[in-house]
């Protein structure tokens, strides 16, 4: 079967026992790889109710039969699991080099269930798989502990790693690897709670492809669509923030406001001419290195990679802090310590928030001043979080859980959807968001729903409701069929943002399927209803499809979105029209009759 | 002495070079099996690239015991008969350029042969950055 290594090994910490089960063309050919694969596998070994911490929960990095390859984009890999975030589906994927790794290693997907009793990484040099005593391990940085790995396993070794605040369970740690984040959804506290480190890979078998000759066609025949990307390619992530800003929809000072006058000192020109040291590439990526090496110019001469966008809207515009190189130290220590720096932004913005209001004083806080702009708290915190200690730990749950413990009004302003904190792409500005924030699988995230085809319009055109949620239902099958192959999103450049025949013929070159866009299609609502079935066996129904309050109570006060919102009533006639698009019903469960159409009979949401 | 030169202050390290490299040659995709490589030994360094110079009296040839190595004479480069190469490595620890590498599965080395010499290179051509390029240096 071309496209894939057609193994995937699973590993049971508990028990230390390792085997491998053979990838059926059936099973390919249902699922696609990556986001599929790892979703079935997700719902058929989680049961209802696990504890996302605990012994039950699966944690499981998944390829696509396009990674490897030459294909653009193509070395993003993905961490799917239950979220203690959310305590909801999550799947979250990362750039570098792991993916093309763990497939060259033989393997599709790596399954890691159980819970080791001591500290260990798990080792894969091609076919042999084994566990490593890490008591040394534990307790380091992100660099740190790829680096000694390095140092012991050889040079030629990717790996994916918890930093402190995973092994320390901060319900918002995340995943890093090499010096990329799977940022999303507390990734890195599911890796801690089993105990595991790292996951090293070693590998260097081929990746055979149906045509390669016609594959490197088609990548010198795409090759300038990339480059056309000129945007991306010379100011990478950040040139979102004058692009957002403008647009009137970059959060601001906990989505108080959603244009910022002080944004001009985050503008990506600002860190490409005081800051920047050079580019670099995810494996595979012919964008040009849309990810760049940056410099604090302070005493700390702080080195990052990025600050991409998203973290420059979460420690940037909605701290209300416009100090690059206050950014660029959170950045990188929230990279060491392995928390998401998004959900880390939302959580100090909300806590600006309550102490603007008075509802927390320094009593609360350690004696930490939180008001909005300062620089040194952002900073100060991250090393709190890592650690649970003081106000760190309480950071450390996330605005969900912070809101609720406060109390007192505060959950009026608390932005989170199903607990995980937004990006900075506005709810209210685009109206397609709203909704694709409502129904994501994930909760606040911007890669379901994509937010690109509204950006194209104007103020005028985002208000309506019509056509949204179409387009809701349109980029969210591109994006499930994306992490899917896997490709990075960034590809729409490339292949569109929507399905479209360059997926099927990318898909073709790949794999030898005369695969239609219907079919495609088909398989795009197959895995959603699938993620969708885990979460309503969870118990989620059409009640929890919900926005913040501020997003549907409060207008944008100011900028080119002024005016803008989304009530409660057009987000129920967007999710009845998105239900119907989807096939499920008033609740949001998807129908027996959609799950038996769509090849899911055997799928039981109230088991 | 002619090679594919390259230009550290344009490679961003995506590896497509060696993606194409070993697509082409080898039919499969594996940077292991290109006949050039790139890598990024600093945590945040540039990269560095390993590839043949093609130099007129390589050592190479000379430690080569089975004479898999040779030059060829029309086009003055290095060229390696496969089926002569029995993966010793000395080639590979005489080459000043670390630009011959093994693969654990397979017994002869890889190493950089422009091509076999043609007018087109895979790498240059794939390059989305334009660091590489074909380099011509009178000897």
């Amino acid at each position: 079967m071309k496209g894939y290594a057609g193994k995937i090994t699973y590993v049971d910490l508990s028990s230390g026992k390792i085997w491998n089960d053979a990838v059926e063309e059936a099973f390919a050919r249902k699922y696609l790889g990556g986001s599929g694969f790892a979703t079935r596998v997700l719902f058929d070994r989680v049961p209802k109710g696990a504890d996302p911490l605990g012994e039950m929960n699966a944690f499981i990095l998944c390829t696509g039969p396009v990674s490897g390859t030459l294909a653009h984009g193509s070395g993003r890999g993905g961490i799917v699991t239950k979220s203690p975030l959310t305590d909801y589906f999550m799947d979250s994927y990362f750039g570098g080099e792991f993916a093309a790794a763990l497939k060259q290693s033989g393997r599709d997907m790596l399954v890691i269930l159980g819970k080791s009793s001591s500290p260990v990484f798990l080792f894969i040099d091609n076919d042999e798989v084994k566990l490593v005593p890490a008591e040394d391990l534990w307790g380091l940085s992100t660099k740190d502990v790829q680096d000694k790995i390095r140092e012991r396993c050889g040079r030629y070794v990717s790996v994916v790693c918890c930093g402190p605040a995973g092994e320390n369970l901060a319900p918002i740690a995340c995943c890093i690897s090499g010096r990329r984040a799977a940022g999303r959804g507390g990734t890195g506290a599911v890796l801690g709670s089993k105990n595991l480190k790292a996951i090293a890979v070693r590998g260097t078998k081929d990746v055979e492809v149906a045509d390669i000759k016609g594959m490197i066609k088609f990548y010198h025949d795409k090759k300038e669509n990339f480059l056309g990307l000129k945007a991306l390619r010379e100011l990478g992530t950040p040139f979102l923030v004058k692009f957002i800003n403008e647009k009137g929809g970059l959060g601001t000072l906990n989505w108080q406001q959603e244009s910022w006058e002080k944004a001009k000192n985050l503008y990506a020109e600002e860190f490409i001419q005081k800051h920047m040291l050079r580019s670099w590439a995810c494996f595979a990526c012919n964008m040009g290195g849309c990810t760049r090496v940056v410099r604090a110019i302070s005493k700390s001469s702080t080195v990052t990679e990025g600050p991409e966008y998203e973290t420059l809207f979460a420690l940037g515009s909605n701290c209300g802090v416009d100090d690059r190189d206050k950014i660029i130290e959170t950045d990188r220590l929230c990279d060491d310590y392995g928390i998401d720096t998004i959900s880390y932004g939302g959580c100090i913005g909300f806590l600006m928030e309550c102490y603007e209001k008075g509802l927390i004083t320094k009593d609360d806080t350690g004696g930490i001043d939180f008001s909005f702009g300062n620089g040194d708290t952002l900073v100060q915190c991250t090393h709190l979080v890592a650690k649970r200690e003081g106000i760190g730990n309480f950071i450390a749950l996330g605005v969900k859980a912070m809101a609720e413990k406060i109390g007192r009004g505060a959950e009026k302003f608390a932005c989170h959807i199903r607990g995980l904190e937004p990006p900075g792409h506005s709810a209210r500005a685009l109206k397609s968001m709203a909704l694709g924030y409502a129904v994501s699988p994930r909760g606040g995230s911007h890669h379901d729903t994509r937010p690109g085809p509204e950006y194209q319009m104007d103020p005028e055109a985002r208000a309506k409701t019509e056509g949204k949620a179409q387009i809701a239902y349109n980029t969210s099958n591109w994006a499930v069929i994306g992490d899917s192959m896997i490709v990075c999103h960034f590809c729409e450049g490339v292949y569109g943002v929507t399905l479209t025949e360059n997926h099927v013929n990318l898909l073709k070159l790949v794999t030898g399927w005369d695969l239609s866009l219907k079919e495609l299609t088909e398989i795009a609502n197959r895995i959603h209803a699938l993620k969708r079935s885990f979460n309503c066996r969870e118990g989620l129904r059409r009640k929890d499809d919900r926005l913040p309050y501020r997003f549907m109570h409060e207008r944008i006060p100011s900028g080119s979105s002024k005016g803008l919102g989304i009530t409660p009533d057009e987000l129920q006639r967007l999710l009845d029209e998105y239900y119907q698009l989807r096939g499920w019903d008033s609740e949001g469960i998807p129908t027996r009759e959609t799950l038996n159409k769509l090849g899911l009979t055997d799928v039981e949401i109230n088991a | 002495m002619r090679y594919v030169a390259f230009d550290v202050n344009r490679c961003v390290g995506c590896q497509i070079c060696q993606l194409v490299c070993s697509g082409t040659w080898e039919k499969v995709f594996n940077p292991f099996k290109a006949k050039l490589r790139i890598e990024q030994t600093e945590w945040y360094g540039e990269f560095e690239a390993h590839i043949c110079h093609n130099e007129d009296d390589p050592e190479c040839v000379k430690v080569c015991p089975t004479g898999a190595l040779y030059i060829n004479e029309k086009t003055r480069i290095v060229r390696l008969k496969k089926d002569k190469c029995d993966g010793c490595g000395e080639c590979v620890e005489a080459c000043p350029y670390d630009a011959i590498f093994v693969h654990p599965e397979v017994i002869h080395v890889y190493k950089c042969d422009l091509c076999g010499g043609g007018k087109i290179q895979q790498c240059v051509e794939a390059c989305p950055q334009d660091a590489l390029s074909v380099k011509e240096v009178a000897s």
